[in-house]
């Protein structure tokens, strides 16, 4: 914002433009001290974190068809459209690989770091998983595994594990599909019809039905009939597996490619995402100004620090989009949030329903005022 | 050569092990997490690799963190405590990190000090029904050196000259900051405007963040993936590589990863602790003594500790005479809020949070103030210029029950929140109160077979009142941020009566000159056991509205040079 603090700015491209140079090798490249036996007061330190300097292969658990079953699942919690969805994303891929995490090595739960090679840096090491710690396996393979029944790990009660659940809840997903075409249609069909399908009449659903043979699987129904299966909330079976699927999938669709989805980064194009930015970053003017200038914009007071070599120009034509009536925000607590819902969906909603009910008076709307 | 075992090495033990390493002490650090900084003890800290990286689903899945399947910690809320229920959550809920360097290798390194009038809020304002307000053994005063030291250390950016008369004459300093801001984000810039429109005055947050090269680390590129990611470039200053991956290299350090302490024992007359017993990573049961054992597990797990030490000179727990350990349990509470714009306003381009208001500090006692029932009313600083990152955003819409399908879908590529809100987070004070307390769960256990930690909270009606007090100002400046169309508010202390999932814990051990009313003394050291010390943000009698870290690094230090010199 001030003159003095103009010099900063050769120090910050220094490191931004050397990138590639020695401050990158130092970090990249595995660091003698971490090696087996390089000894020194460190000992009771774990060495060799970083594991194996190859990229680590993916497995699978579940049988072709229930693969097929979690894809055409999948491809309902976040449809196609104009924009891709999950099953372009190959979400079901990094659910499965998830399943099947101990069958590789190091197990396919944390990326690697610091970066990926998608903004700058000459190799990707979210591609190489890293070793766990006798800590962490035992307790990803409680939640994957489940406790099968072993006191040592029942210290709280029996755990029910991942594999399990989606291996029932696919299992059922394909009973359902069945039933539908001996006309077990859900409870609360209208209000489906109505209110989550867009008013879709019942004659439509019945018309599909009727081209059923009866021995149609989840995968091999419309996408009609498979979301009024998803949808009907008076399904436990159905709502227990979509408990944990559901925040899976978005996992899939909106993570790091390297765990499996997010297949030639759809879930980053489609929603304008720019990914890792590590080890780029942003420069100081693209974090002080706007990319597409307003009048409004000279309102607002400079930048308290770094060195603002001027405004962005235009990138394209603002957009003007029609605004749902929702505000929602979140704080530094939604990390939280989302840790201790533990991969359900209900138990996130039970965190955050509270925040979705605000008071009339901790609103305001531009339009109503 | 004196001997110290300290239990944690967050940002309390790792400074503390810094310091007595430094005057000649040998010193042991159990931490019941992992490395995750490759290179730690053997390379300088400008050189540390990180495990660390731009990656949401690591978050998600506990990076750092305890794992919840394995050390579950519960909580309830007094009223649900009165009704007898033993709990009504389990799993993380406000578990910090665990990990060597502790919660600091995710944080977000804001570093503002607390002000003169925290230290003796009982003398100035009086008492306040149903809290436990306290003054501190210590005053600003007295903390003051220390701020500066661990700024100098660590490395903290702001700018002197742009800090309000108010927040200078609370909690004056003797110089600049070590180096001047990083670039404001283009949507703070908007909410700092909505702040000078409605009177305040909005200035750059001091953050232990490179804002250039420091320290043999380089200056931060802005990435904004900040609060529960670690920095994948090194920029951000911490307790690993200021103080604990230097004081290993300097050869008088260890650390003992996943050592889980679960006792320490005393003396029959209870007046010495003879040992600390841990189970190493192999679950073997191990011990360790030393001349000096300094608590450093975080507010929830040094209250655990200390209960899991009763014995027959300690029945209720080891130095718990007082009754006090485990009470006074603090959540800052947090009241999140949001201007909305038509358009991408970029906010998640930038270090996270680079603007600091503390215009709802207080104390109010204004009329407005004095009709919401409570004698005073206390707000806190607030964070201007959050954003959220993409599968946080997912999660959090389908967390407010937006269904499946098409409408999460859409809301996704709008990017409502992740890209068309600022956000603002008012950090408020938590009234001390004796029935929020920490004890062991009767009925849970964590993978050793210890009970689990239990918070019991509520918030005290001075937290609803200044969440009441504070909503609508906050609402007015976001209001009044240029380009905003609409804004909300979201007060914790009125929506639940469960604590804000914060990381800015307090209480449960606090400091005084009254043995009968505090469990120790103004150099950390139970009233009770010679030779232990409490040397985190247990200590704290009160908690007011800024983020912790700071004033625990410079309390941790004030006590660990006044251990080494020799106080008895």
């Amino acid at each position: 914002m001030s003159d003095s603090n103009a010099p900063r700015m050769p120090q910050r491209r220094v490191l931004l433009q050397l990138g590639g140079g020695a401050m990158m090798s130092a970090w990249l490249m595995p660091l003698a001290g971490c090696q087996p036996g390089s000894g020194g007061r460190s000992a009771t330190v774990d060495p060799a974190l970083n594991g194996p300097a190859q990229d680590t292969p993916k497995a699978g658990f579940l049988e072709a068809a229930e693969k097929e079953t979690l894809r055409a699942l999948c491809d309902r919690l976040v449809p196609a459209g104009l924009q891709p969805g999950a099953a372009a994303a190959q979400a079901e891929d990094a659910i499965d690989a998830f399943l099947a995490a101990f069958q590789t090595d190091p197990p396919l739960i944390y990326a690697g770091g610091p970066f990926s090679d998608r903004a700058g840096a000459a190799q990707n090491n979210f591609a190489r998983f890293l070793p766990l710690d006798d800590y962490e396996a035992l307790a990803w393979r409680l939640v994957i595994e489940g406790s099968q029944g072993k006191p040592e790990l029942e210290f709280n009660g029996p755990v029910r594990g991942l594999q399990d659940i989606y291996r029932e809840g696919l299992a059922y997903l394909d009973k359902r599909a069945n039933q539908l075409a001996t006309g077990l249609l859900p409870a609360a069909l209208g209000e489906v019809l109505r209110e989550q399908l867009g008013g879709t009449p019942l004659s439509a659903v019945l018309e599909l039905i009727d081209g059923l043979n009866g021995d149609e699987g989840f995968a091999q129904l419309p996408a009609l009939l498979r979301d009024l299966i998803v949808l009907d909330q008076s399904d436990a079976q159905v709502q227990a597996l979509i408990d944990v699927a559901f925040p899976a999938t978005l996992e899939g669709l909106y993570g790091a490619p390297e765990y499996g989805g997010n297949k030639d980064l759809v879930g980053w194009t489609s929603t304008d995402w720019p990914g890792d930015v590590q080890p780029r970053g942003y420069t100081d003017s693209e974090v002080i100004n706007h990319d597409q200038p307003t009048p409004l914009d000279a309102l607002l007071p400079p930048s308290y620090g770094g060195s603002d070599s001027g405004r962005r120009k235009a990138a394209s034509p603002a957009q003007n989009l029609e605004l749902p009536p929702l505000l929602i925000v979140a704080g530094e607590s939604l990390a939280a949030n989302i840790q201790a819902a533990n991969g359900s969906l209900s138990a996130l909603r039970n965190r955050l329903q509270v925040q979705a009910q605000p008071r009339p008076e901790w609103i305001w709307r531009a339009d109503h005022a | 050569m004196p001997e110290a075992v300290i239990i944690g090495s967050g940002p309390a033990g790792s400074i503390a092990a810094h310091e007595l390493a430094a005057q000649g002490w040998s010193v042991t650090v159990l931490e019941r997490g992992r490395n995750l900084r490759p290179g730690f003890g053997e390379v300088e800290s400008g050189e540390l690799g990180t495990l660390y990286a731009n990656d949401e689903i690591k978050t998600a899945r506990y990076f750092g963190f305890p794992h919840p399947s394995l050390e579950p910690l519960t909580g309830r809320t007094q009223g649900e405590a009165a009704d007898g229920l033993e709990r009504s959550i389990q799993g993380t809920h406000v578990s910090l990190g665990a990990a060597v360097g502790g919660t600091s290798l995710h944080y977000n390194a804001k570093f503002p000090r607390f002000w003169k009038q925290d230290f003796n809020q009982l003398s100035n304002l009086g008492p306040v029904d149903n809290a436990q307000v306290a003054d501190w053994p210590i005053d600003y005063d007295e903390l003051a050196p220390y701020y500066d030291e661990v700024e100098r250390t660590i490395g903290v950016q702001g700018d002197v000259h742009l800090m309000p008369a108010k927040s200078l004459e609370q909690s004056p300093r003797s110089a600049q900051f070590v180096m001047p801001p990083n670039p404001t984000g283009y949507a703070a810039r908007a909410l700092a405007r909505g702040a000078m429109n409605v009177g305040w005055n909005p200035f750059p947050y001091p953050a232990a963040v490179n804002s250039q090269p420091f320290d043999g680390r380089p200056a931060c590129n802005s990435c904004g993936l900040c609060s529960s990611f670690g920095c994948p470039i090194n920029a951000r200053g911490d307790a690993m590589v200021s103080y604990l991956n230097p004081a290993v290299r300097g050869g008088r350090v260890r650390v003992i990863e996943r050592a889980l302490v679960y006792r320490i024992d005393t003396s029959a007359d209870g007046r010495r602790a003879t040992q600390v017993r841990y189970y190493d990573r192999d679950g073997l049961a191990q011990s360790i003594s030393a001349d000096k054992i300094l608590l450093a597990a975080s507010p929830v797990q040094t209250a655990r500790l200390l209960l899991l030490s009763a014995n027959s000179a300690h029945p209720s727990g080891l130095g718990n005479r007082s009754d006090q350990v485990g009470r006074n349990m603090m959540f800052h509470y947090f009241t999140i809020g949001g201007a909305f714009f038509p358009r991408d306003v970029q906010p998640g381009r930038a270090q996270s949070t680079t603007v600091q208001v503390d215009d709802l500090v207080g104390p109010f006692t204004d009329p407005a103030a004095q009709a919401l029932g409570v004698p005073y009313i206390k707000g806190g600083l607030v964070q201007v210029g959050g954003s959220v990152p993409l599968l946080q955003e997912a999660f959090q819409y389908a967390g407010l029950g937006v269904p499946a399908g098409a409408p999460h879908k859409a809301l996704m590529q709008l990017g409502v929140i992740r890209k068309r809100v600022a956000g603002i987070q008012l950090v408020g004070e938590d009234m001390p109160q004796a029935s929020n307390r920490v004890d062991l769960d009767p009925g849970v256990k964590d993978w050793r077979g210890l009970p689990a930690p239990r918070v019991t909270w509520s918030p005290h009606a001075h937290e609803k009142a200044s969440a009441a007090y504070t909503a609508p100002l906050l609402l007015a400046m976001l209001q009044a941020t240029p380009g905003a169309t609409g804004a909300l508010v979201l007060p914790d202390p009125l929506m639940s009566d469960n604590p804000s999932l914060t990381a800015h814990h307090a209480g449960t051990a606090r400091f005084g000159d009254d043995p009968q009313s505090s469990v120790c003394d103004r150099y950390g050291r139970l009233h009770d056991v010679d030779n232990v010390h409490v040397v985190d943000g247990s200590l704290f009698p009160t908690f007011p509205g800024f983020n912790p870290t700071l004033t625990i690094l410079a309390n941790s230090l004030r006590i660990a040079r006044a251990i080494a010199q020799g106080v008895s």
